[in-house]
């Protein structure tokens, strides 16, 4: 898949939200796009129609999950938006494993796992993807630059 | 001067210190002092994420304390918090918060980007005022957020990932050519320019060691190529926001006096704020008379807030 997804191709990608988090119609008001590393994205059909006007694009919408043989994981903004449609797949954790989770940390989790992914939050707040791995921790899949422990420089500008 | 230099708090170039001795407002070591003093660390509550209630509970509840900033929706001071910092911290890297300088956020606000409207930022990396833009128009509506350099989009796409916004395009293009494919398509345009940045030495002492009268020449006739193109992808109507980090009157008013003399039907507004002090723009510099229309726009140094020095027009298109 690259570019504009087809309906055909985003029924594809809506049914395997169904099964994997539970999430249904989360995909109804968006256009659907594939980007490179099989990044899903979505933007608003006016948005999308608009950039055909522009010249050298670099970007459109927002990255909302990755494709990778046949499972989604869910980036941080993916799971955030589809948040309250998600079903299953997806573990509650303390805020200290929270913290951990977002220094990049994996976690023993009582993961009830019927994917290779599952969705962490702490609360409301979703924390994106974690990698089920066969030593039965989850390796939460944070950019690296969006990793605590690196004490990182906000992207604070002017 | 020259005790500002021994004390090697900050050393300003001799064209600097001329500058401000010439501006006929400046008191001198007021704008030292204030420039050697680290800017207020200052945010914006993010609520493409989550309701802003909420978010305020959650940072409370980790330890930081703030006081709300009366001139920006959504925009907080920080007063005490946990050693590691505001910057370092979870909810910075999952974008339920945005650091970002309590001046720089007028812009946007200024420009009063509603849903559903087409906004462009035409010089947009690395994302703060795009993503405050985006907020602002929750996210429904077109954002195009621009930027000429090639490394500046990387993080302009990564902070606008960050934050969640789904109704942008990032494009990489000359601003000064933008309007060739995109004349009067935009009901708002941003152009925050690049200037020799005087009004933010806190950030970058580099600004005013190397300043010469030169960068300020040079770059005045690209930010009047800026604001001409900015102003031709403007729909008859819109909006535009012209606004700098920088005190030098060419950069400032000589470029909105540009504008004037060429499109007559530019018109600028007056700029209202709560609570943010200012002062009255120049009448004339260099033996250049200015536009009395020139008063309307909205101009701080770094001591009148203990924050960034800024310049900020507001012109509306004629319909």
């Amino acid at each position: 898949m690259k570019g504009v997804l087809t309906e055909d191709e985003k029924k594809k990608i809506e049914e395997l939200l169904a099964n994997q988090y539970g999430i249904v119609d989360g995909l109804k008001n968006y256009v659907v796009i594939a980007s490179g590393e099989n990044r899903i994205r979505i933007t608003h059909r006016e948005v999308l129609e608009f950039s055909w006007r522009l010249k050298n694009i670099a970007n459109i919408g927002l990255y909302v999950a990755k494709l990778s043989e046949d499972e989604l994981s869910l980036s941080i903004e993916g799971a955030q938006l589809f948040s309250s449609m998600i079903k299953k797949n997806v573990v509650d954790l303390s805020l200290d494993d929270a913290k951990r989770w977002m220094r990049g940390e994996a976690l023993k989790i009582d993961a009830p796992s019927s994917s290779r992914y599952v969705v962490a939050k702490c609360g409301d707040v979703f924390l994106g993807t974690g990698r089920v791995g066969r030593d039965g921790l989850v390796y939460p899949q944070i950019p690296r630059n969006r990793l605590t422990r690196q004490g990182t420089k906000s992207a604070e500008d002017l | 001067m020259n005790e500002w230099k021994k004390q090697g708090v900050i050393s300003p170039s001799e064209d600097l210190l001329r500058l401000l001795r010439e501006l006929p407002d400046m008191d001198i070591k007021s704008y030292l002092d204030a420039v050697s003093r680290p800017l207020p660390e200052c945010f914006r509550v993010n609520t493409l994420k989550l309701p802003e209630s909420r978010i305020i509970d959650l940072l409370k509840s980790r330890g930081w304390s703030f006081e709300r900033i009366s001139w920006a929706k959504f925009g907080y001071r920080l007063l005490d918090g946990p050693e590691a910092g505001i910057g370092s911290s979870m909810e910075h890297m999952l974008g339920l918060i945005y650091i970002q300088g309590p001046i720089s956020m007028i812009p946007a606000e200024v420009l009063e980007p509603m849903p559903g409207l087409t906004v462009l930022d035409l010089c947009a990396s690395p994302g703060s005022k795009s993503t405050q833009l985006a907020q602002l128009m929750e996210n429904r509506g077109i954002l195009v957020a621009n930027d000429v350099s090639s490394s500046r989009i990387k993080p302009l796409v990564a902070n606008l990932q960050r934050c969640g916004v789904i109704n942008v395009v990032v494009t990489q293009m000359d601003g000064r050519l933008f309007y060739r494919w995109t004349k009067e398509q935009f009901d708002r345009v941003l152009v925050d320019v690049p200037c020799s940045s005087l009004g933010i030495v806190a950030k970058d002492w580099s600004a005013a060691s190397h300043y010469s009268e030169k960068i300020s020449n040079k770059i005045s006739r690209l930010q009047q190529s800026l604001i001409m193109s900015a102003y031709d992808c403007l729909r008859p109507g819109g909006i535009l926001v012209y606004s700098t980090c920088t005190l030098h009157p060419v950069e400032n008013e000589g470029v909105i006096s540009y504008l004037l003399d060429r499109k007559m039907d530019a018109k600028l507004q007056p700029i209202y704020l709560d609570g943010v002090k200012s002062r009255k723009t120049l009448e004339e510099w260099a033996g250049i008379k200015f536009s009395s229309e020139i008063k309307k726009c909205f101009k701080c140094y770094p001591h009148d807030n203990s924050a960034e020095g800024f310049f900020i027009a507001k012109i509306k298109k004629g319909s």
